[in-house]
């Protein structure tokens, strides 16, 4: 049985942070800091248990499996432990240790998001293929004629009456649709802090 | 134009030793900091051309006031104060979301009628998907996304974190459980725990273990790169992509569709949401994501919630809608 300390722990704090936004010039504010701090560094001791989880509760059992590709998880491990071993040595400051990993990691993410725009290009050429509605076709259309627009190719036709402003007009549609879409999600995360705060949803046990 | 290097210098700052001998320069010495600066800018000459720009910026925080006390409030992580009006427009929305919830829960409970949604096809789909998985001894690969939960993002991995519990109950009768991947720390420590109640509270302890909750990575590129080994596991047929992702996003929706696997999608950020609905059959968009919950396991609260959401979003749009009409008329 879930013990009903937790929830009520958790409505106290919720209460406090609240409080402590709300009225930030009282006193509230005082105690809300520190526990925002407290967050904060237990956020960081998880991020250290989730990644030795990660190198020694998954790729060194995966090294152990013989059913399994071991490549991946031996380069894995041996990256992590000669960055933790260069970390500690020189210090997560130094620069040529930050350089070093910085040149390693940008040039791989920056192939990646490459591979990905072609990827997302490619997928988009189906995109009729897998929505057959209204919707579907409304997306294409919506997505070539601001292709086109955001091109510059209406920068020739400038000098003809009523383009500037009906462009600059259908500019603004598609910021509307998106603000539209923000005020959704904005009201979703409202109601789900809500149910959280009150205990009604708890992402933990105890 | 010399507010241009303010972010880059500022994270630089933040978690440098220095941080609070710097904010006490800005903010305590004044005269003293603007002689520095006018030092700085008579001995620009000295410095190298291709730096001018970034030493003339710095020179310009020290030697005016408004500057320099932006950029120490862009240091300590200050976003501009909300004027007391404001925020007591947001304790107002906030009370009357609150009591609007609880009231609606009370009243339904009393009544014993939960309220019926509109069916969303892609749902109906993916509760077919977890029965199939079930049936066939299929695993579900559930993506969590990279929201840390001290962020204000947290709330689509709060959704995320209710919509695996209901999932792993879902599927706790076929032999394989869900595995799951997340981008950030926290989030997976959650997750473990979410898979191991479920675990304990439909006796099946012995599927468990904790590899199959992990950290994928801990760049969004990196998580997706970790996740999409998980999409790609042969036993895999279905997948649950819901949480904060970016256009990278599409790695996994594209991986999946090649090889047929079926896709629950939804994201509470805007180009993850356009990406997969060029990518996915049917993505769940805008606030369909924090409706999951009420629709995998409708409770009187996750009912209560949605109805007060459709009515709050009326509401706004009336209010819109009113503003508008009024400037037009050049009432307002």
């Amino acid at each position: 049985m879930r013990s009903p300390l937790v929830p009520l722990f958790g409505f106290l704090v919720g209460t406090v942070i609240l409080a402590g936004y709300f009225f930030p010039g009282s006193g509230i504010a005082v105690i809300r800091t520190p526990m925002l701090d407290w967050a904060v560094i237990l956020s960081g001791v998880a991020g250290l248990i989730a990644i030795v989880h990660l190198i020694f509760g998954v790729h060194w059992r995966r090294l152990r499996d013989p059913e399994r590709n071991h490549l991946f998880s031996f380069l894995i491990i041996i990256s992590f432990l000669l960055t933790l071993a260069a970390g500690i040595f020189f210090g997560p400051t130094n620069k040529v240790y930050q350089k070093v990993v910085t040149e390693i990691q940008m040039p791989i993410e920056a192939s990646l998001m490459a591979v990905l725009a072609i990827t997302l290009a490619y997928s988009s050429l189906r995109l009729l293929q897998r929505q057959h509605n209204w919707m579907g076709f409304v997306f294409f259309v919506s997505v070539v004629v601001f292709l086109l627009i955001n091109s510059g190719v209406f920068s020739y036709f400038a000098n003809v009456p009523f383009i500037q402003p009906l462009l600059s007009g259908v500019s603004q549609v598609p910021i509307a649709g998106a603000r539209g879409i923000l005020i959704g999600v904005a009201l979703g995360s409202l109601v789900t802090g809500i149910r959280i705060w009150i205990g009604s949803d708890r992402p933990y046990n105890g | 134009m010399s507010e241009q290097f303010w972010p880059e210098w500022a994270q630089h700052w933040q978690h440098h030793p220095l941080k609070g001998f710097l904010l006490s320069f800005l903010e305590g010495t004044g005269p003293f900091r603007l002689l520095v600066g006018q030092f700085m800018l008579a001995g620009t000459v000295f410095v190298d051309p291709t730096k001018t720009d970034r030493w003339l910026a710095a020179a310009e925080i020290l030697e005016d006031d408004d500057k320099s006390h932006a950029f120490a409030s862009m240091l300590k992580e200050e976003t501009p104060a909300m004027s007391t009006d404001e925020l007591l427009i947001g304790l107002v929305f906030f009370l009357i979301t609150a009591v609007l919830i609880l009231t609606m829960t009370l009243r339904q409970k009393r009544s014993g009628i939960t309220p019926s949604f509109r069916k969303i096809a892609a749902l109906a789909r993916f509760k077919r998907a977890v029965s199939l998985s079930v049936e066939e001894g299929s695993r579900i690969h559930i993506s969590l996304g990279n929201a840390s939960i001290t962020l204000p993002a947290s709330a689509s991995a709060f959704v995320s974190l209710a919509a695996l519990r209901r999932i792993s109950q879902l599927s706790s009768e076929g032999d394989n459980p869900p595995i799951v991947t997340s981008g950030d720390a926290v989030l997976s420590i959650l997750s473990q725990d979410t898979l191991h109640e479920t675990a304990r509270e439909s006796h099946t302890l012995d599927l468990y273990n904790s590899t199959l909750a992990a950290l994928a990575g801990v760049t969004p590129l990196a998580y997706v790169s970790g996740a999409l080994e998980q999409v790609n596991e042969e036993e895999v047929k279905t997948n649950v992509l819901i949480g904060n992702y970016g256009s990278e996003v599409g790695f996994l929706s594209t991986a999946a569709a090649e090889k047929g696997a079926y896709t629950l999608a939804a994201s509470d950020a805007l180009p993850a949401q356009a990406v997969l609905y060029a990518t996915t059959e049917q993505p769940l968009i805008g606030e369909e994501l924090f409706a999951l919950p009420a629709y995998l396991h409708s409770t009187p609260m996750h009912s209560a919630s949605l109805q007060t959401q459709d009515l709050l979003r009326g509401l706004l749009v009336l209010i819109m809608l009113v503003g508008a009409m009024l400037k037009l008329l050049g009432a307002v």
